[in-house]
């Protein structure tokens, strides 16, 4: 008897290798989507009209997989709920699809661990989050691993990234990591999340390169986050209590790879799609993606099994439920998507944008790059740019939503408000022990409008900086990435040459104009102006010598930029009350031969820069004359000196130079000779 | 008819960034070749005390020899050799003995000065008023050179260089010689994915100096290549095509700032034009200029397979000296392992018998290379060894992988296993 139960049972064990298997966290165990997925889990967000969690499913579907353990987190019972409604509960679906309840998971070491404990992985299993998008034909991948482990027992997991090349738009700053791998045996060597290193450059370990003979360093990766795992792997997690995210065990497998003898492969895949929504610009980008058809056979016309209505897919990615009433002259542009049930109202035009089921929009509306979720009321008269609106939201009358904006369930707006470039919404506010508040003052944020309801979002202090907020507003993001780009070929310079950074003239000029006029306007003490424009000098590396000048410029060219319209004697005046407020200032600067001849130098530029300016240089220089800054001596040696290269105009061409100092010897000659006199009538005083 | 090709290849010359594979053979284009043969042979002191490396016998011949062989058979019809001035009458001597067509102008350099590459063309400058390719004189590669020159023509490179592949075999026989800790000499070579770009090179010794055992890359490298593949499996062959106003370049002693560099580089207006007309770009992802509007780069042609090695270490020169037959044969060049003026009573397996040695009865001779004018008596008993010229065997003598110097003479029965028998005053130089 026992030699037969024991084939018996070996054949069961043969079944059920058979079977693969996936784990799939419905919960990203970060706060990205807050303040809109603290009601609804990431996984459950509408993307084109479906949730998120379906995508995931249906790929890995579509891959053979026929086990899946979802596993949930937050929000945990609308997952379930979801999922019990779902497709996926039906007699016909092709995968048996398993809500696991495990709630008090932080992280998704947690989750594994629990995974583990329960001891439902019998096999190499795909590892994914709940809020990817893929059409990675994943049965080969599976292959792949599979054969890769025959030959060699330590490869335990094989990570799968999408080729993307920087600055492409489904890379968001968060997901740039750079990776080493051994071209021979396609081990990976180094991972390295790039938001993470405080560093400028790169970094690596010397011995990614002395004890790999080939190396590949590769920065053009999508981290998909799929990962093909051997079922050691939630043991390992396990057994390290310490590892909390994906990238932590990779970094510990990888740390620990002499000792423990295991290996991660990756696979690059260039012609299929893989992204998560990990962040507001990604759910764009993956939006965008979708209606462009890249995730095929995962588009919108084709996902209509969870929709329950039909889609029809027309010209120009126009999307349409059979449901949908639209006016006779309104515009659907390009990328569009109409869900079962909404109403467009006439004259509307609506372009890169999702509108879900059962919203209304009424006349004369633009919506542009938005996404808008179910129940969501717009009223004429509306512009939505690149706007998140979710369930339930009201537009009133003539409301513009500039771009970046994201209003949260059952918040109302308007009527004729302009909500800000980036402003976070809220229908109700939570105190520290996540109750609503409910003090009679604390009704809504007058920025939404007479009708309005609603609260301007904000991150529980600790642990939101600055940064974090900023990535997390989409739309504007683009403006802030291009400035990184700046800050990082700034610090190539800098690289390139350390120690002598170059003098940043201009930038420097405006810096100290700035200074001079808020110290106008604020009364700011001339001592406390010589320390700034000291501390300038040290930041933007001028020299002394160049900072005369410049300090000398800015006062005479401060009440101009003011008041370009000065001419004639009230530009005179401006200029001698500029000086006369901030003599110490020029006292401080002006102190040998050559600060003065800087400080001449410096007028004369002034002089020859505008018509305007020229009548000016001589009184100028007398005032300073009076004021005992410049000596005789220095005038009349600059007087006689030849035209020099000005620092500021060494591409002019020399006539004209030569004509801008002969015009500017021609005004000050009377001042010049008065001067000589002067001199001549002391000497004989002496006499 | 002369003046007609020039035209042709001017008129080629715009069109380098149509990315054509141009092949016409290198003398077309008049690069200057220059022949460095003033190295010291740093790496291989024992053998060089009496003579220059350049002159060491590789098979029986010079080993300067052999890059010019090569550029015979490219194609040119002179070139400049660079040679220490104590060597000069000498190198043109030997020379002359094993028939070089090549109009050769022999320079020489101050004995007392050490001058690397470039150091070396900015002392000949005014000879060079093309492209030059610079080759040292112990590459022995069968190599042909125009797969260089096509690279350095289609990518409209700065500098082309010629890298080779080492065997993964990292276990060299054993040198003749006392054993000395393998010095590592690798150098990291980053290239462009899938291209034959270098981005940046490295030596292993720049990498043990780093702070804190991490290196650092800048970002806008990975930016402008995100895929970049660094390969420490390469060797330098030291041949490279460079640029006529790199050489310009070095001529002016002080470089200040990177613009300075880049005030040298001629812009060719068709060039230009041609650039900007063509879809070809060679890189995806942005919308940036072919190249990212780098005006300096260097190319690397990769050889596998080839014979391709550079003598200038005791073991490489030891192994060269056993595969040179080979390669000699494939020249048609007779294979002269033993110089028919020696007198040879034994017979010598896989060595090599310079000229007017006299070698004994009941002599063994193995894996050996012995360079002219050696006497060895009856009965000794020589592996894995390098005499050099001069030297004298008494009887019966056993030597097993060793140096002997220059005019050594050993007494009767010495026995020595991986000794350098060098004269003592050399021994203290070292």
């Amino acid at each position: 008897m026992a030699p037969k139960s024991k084939s018996g049972g070996a054949n069961a064990d043969l079944k059920q290798e058979d079977i693969l298997q996936a784990v799939v966290f419905a919960d990203s165990f970060d706060t990205n989507f807050s303040p809109i997925s603290d009601d609804v889990p990431r996984a459950l967000f509408p993307l084109v009209n479906v949730a998120l969690l379906d995508y995931t499913l249906e790929f890995l579907c579509s891959g053979g997989v026929q086990e899946v353990f979802v596993l949930c987190c937050h929000q945990a019972q609308q997952v379930k709920e979801h999922l019990r409604c779902s497709r996926w509960n039906e007699k016909t679906s092709p995968v048996n699809v398993v809500p696991i309840m495990s709630e008090g998971c932080l992280s998704m070491g947690d989750a594994l661990r629990d995974i583990d404990a329960k001891n439902l992985i019998r096999s190499d299993f795909i590892l994914i989050y709940g809020d990817l998008v893929s059409n990675i034909k994943l049965q080969s991948l599976v292959e792949e691993h599979k054969q890769r482990k025959e030959k060699d027992k330590s490869a335990i997991m094989t990570m799968v990234f999408r080729q993307v090349p920087p600055g492409h738009a489904s890379r968001c700053p968060e997901d740039d990591i750079i990776i080493a791998v051994d071209n021979q045996t396609h081990n990976v060597i180094h991972y390295q999340r790039l938001a993470e290193s405080k560093s400028k450059g790169f970094e690596f370990p010397v011995e990614v390169m002395t004890d790999h003979r080939d190396v590949q360093i590769r920065y053009d990766l999508l981290d998909s986050n799929i990962s093909i795992c051997s079922p050691q792997v939630p043991q390992l997690f396990t057994d390290n209590f310490d590892y909390e995210t994906r990238d932590s065990f990779v970094r510990g497998i990888l740390i620990n790879e002499e000792i423990m003898g295991n290996t991660i492969q990756m696979h690059v895949v260039k012609d299929a799609y893989a992204a998560r929504v990990s962040s507001l610009q990604m759910y764009d980008a993956v939006s965008q993606d979708i209606l462009n058809r890249w995730t095929f056979p995962f588009v919108p016309d084709s996902c209509y099994r969870h929709n329950n209505d039909s889609i029809s897919y027309s010209r120009h990615n126009i999307y349409l439920s059979k449901k949908v009433t639209l006016a006779r002259d309104n515009r659907l542009v390009e990328n569009v998507m109409l869900g079962s049930g909404s109403t467009v109202g006439s004259n509307s035009v609506i372009s890169h944008s999702v509108i879900g089921k059962n919203c209304t929009i009424g006349n004369n509306v633009t919506i542009e790059g938005s996404y808008l979720w179910n129940n969501v009321t717009v009223e004429d008269n509306c512009v939505l740019n690149t706007a998140l609106v979710c369930d339930n939201v009201t537009l009133y009358e003539g409301v513009t939503l500039c771009p970046g904006c994201v209003l949260s369930k059952d918040v109302s707006v308007g009527p004729k408000v302009e909500l800000q470039s980036g402003t976070v919404a809220v229908s109700s506010l939570q105190d520290d022990f996540g109750d609503e508040t409910d003090a009679p003052d604390a009704g809504t944020d007058a920025a939404f409008g007479s009708q309005g309801h609603g609260f301007v979002y904000k991150d529980d202090g600790e642990d939101s900086d600055v940064e974090d907020i900023t990535h997390r507003m989409w739309g504007v993001n683009v403006e802030t990435e291009s400035s990184d780009e700046e800050d990082s070929v700034g610090s190539d310079d800098s690289d390139s040459q350390p120690g002598s950074l170059p003098p940043d003239v201009p930038v420097y000029y405006t810096e100290m104009l700035d200074t001079i006029q808020r110290s106008k306007d604020e009364n700011i003490s001339c001592e406390n102006l010589i320390l700034e424009i000291n501390s300038l000098k040290h930041a933007y590396n001028i020299s002394i010598k160049e900072l005369t000048g410049l300090v000398v410029k800015v006062l005479l060219e401060q009440p101009f930029s003011e008041d370009p319209s000065l001419s004639g004697p009230t530009a005179l005046i401006a200029v001698k009350k500029s000086l006369t407020r901030h003599i110490a200032v020029l006292r401080n600067y002006i102190r040998n031969e050559e600060s003065q001849s800087q400080c001449l130098v410096a007028i004369e530029v002034f002089g020859g820069s505008s018509s305007a300016h020229m009548p000016l240089v001589t009184k100028i220089i007398h005032f300073l004359y009076e004021e005992d800054l410049l000596l005789e001596s220095s005038i009349l040696r600059w007087y006689k000196a030849g035209p020099q290269n000005l620092p500021d105009s060494d591409d002019e061409d020399f006539e004209e130079r030569d004509n801008k100092h002969a015009e500017i010897r021609l005004q000050v000659a009377p001042l010049i000779k008065w001067l000589e006199e002067a001199d001549e009538e002391s000497e004989d005083d002496e006499d | 008819m002369r003046s007609s090709a020039t035209a042709h290849a001017s008129q080629k010359d715009c069109a380098v960034l149509s990315f054509r594979t141009v092949s016409y053979t290198l003398h077309q284009r008049k690069a200057v070749p220059v022949v460095l043969a003033a190295g010291r042979g740093s790496r291989m002191t024992d053998l060089v005390s009496q003579t220059s490396k350049s002159l060491l016998p590789v098979g029986n011949k010079p080993m300067l020899w052999y890059p010019i062989n090569m550029l015979q058979r490219a194609g040119f019809e002179e070139a400049i050799v660079v040679v220490l001035s104590s060597y000069q009458a000498e190198t043109q001597k030997l020379l002359e003995m094993c028939g070089v067509a090549m109009r050769l102008d022999i320079v020489s350099i101050p004995d007392q000065d050490y001058m690397g590459t470039a150091d070396t063309l900015r002392h000949i400058r005014d000879k060079i008023k093309r492209d030059v390719l610079v080759v040292s004189c112990d590459l022995i590669t069968d190599v042909s050179l125009h797969h260089i020159a096509n690279m350095f023509r289609t990518y409209d490179a700065t500098v082309t260089m010629l890298l080779c592949s080492q065997p993964e075999t990292p276990d060299t026989p054993p040198a003749p010689g006392p054993k000395t800790k393998k010095r590592s000499e690798r150098d990291f070579i980053g290239f462009e994915d899938n291209g034959n770009r270098v981005l940046f090179m490295t030596s292993e010794a720049d990498l043990a100096d780093m702070d804190d055992d991490k290196i650092k890359f800048r970002k806008s490298l990975f930016k402008k290549h995100p895929n970049v593949r660094i390969r420490s499996n390469l060797t330098d062959c030291h041949l490279y095509l460079i640029k006529k106003w790199v050489t310009n370049f070095f001529n002016k002693r002080r470089v200040d700032t990177t613009f300075d560099i880049l005030s040298y580089i001629p812009e060719d207006p068709m060039t230009a034009t041609i650039r900007d007309m063509s879809t070809w770009v060679d890189h995806r992802g942005d919308m940036e200029d072919c190249c990212h509007g780098d005006k300096i780069r260097c190319y690397a042609y990769t050889v596998t397979g080839s014979l391709c090695v550079r003598t200038n270490t005791i073991a490489s020169y030891c192994e060269t000296n056993k595969q040179i037959p080979r390669y000699l044969a494939t020249l048609n060049k007779g294979a002269a392992n033993i110089d028919p003026s020696a007198i040879v009573k034994g017979k010598p397996q896989r060595s090599i018998i310079g000229r007017n040695c006299v070698i004994g009865e009941k002599v063994k001779i193995s894996n050996s290379v012995i360079l002219d004018r050696v006497q060895i008596a009856d009965g000794c008993s020589v592996q894995g060894c390098i005499i050099s010229s001069n030297a004298g065997l008494g009887e019966r003598c056993e030597l097993k992988d060793c140096i002997v110097g220059g005019a050594q003479n050993l007494p009767p029965d010495s026995k020595f296993t991986n000794e350098a028998l060098v004269a003592e005053e050399e021994m203290l130089e070292i």
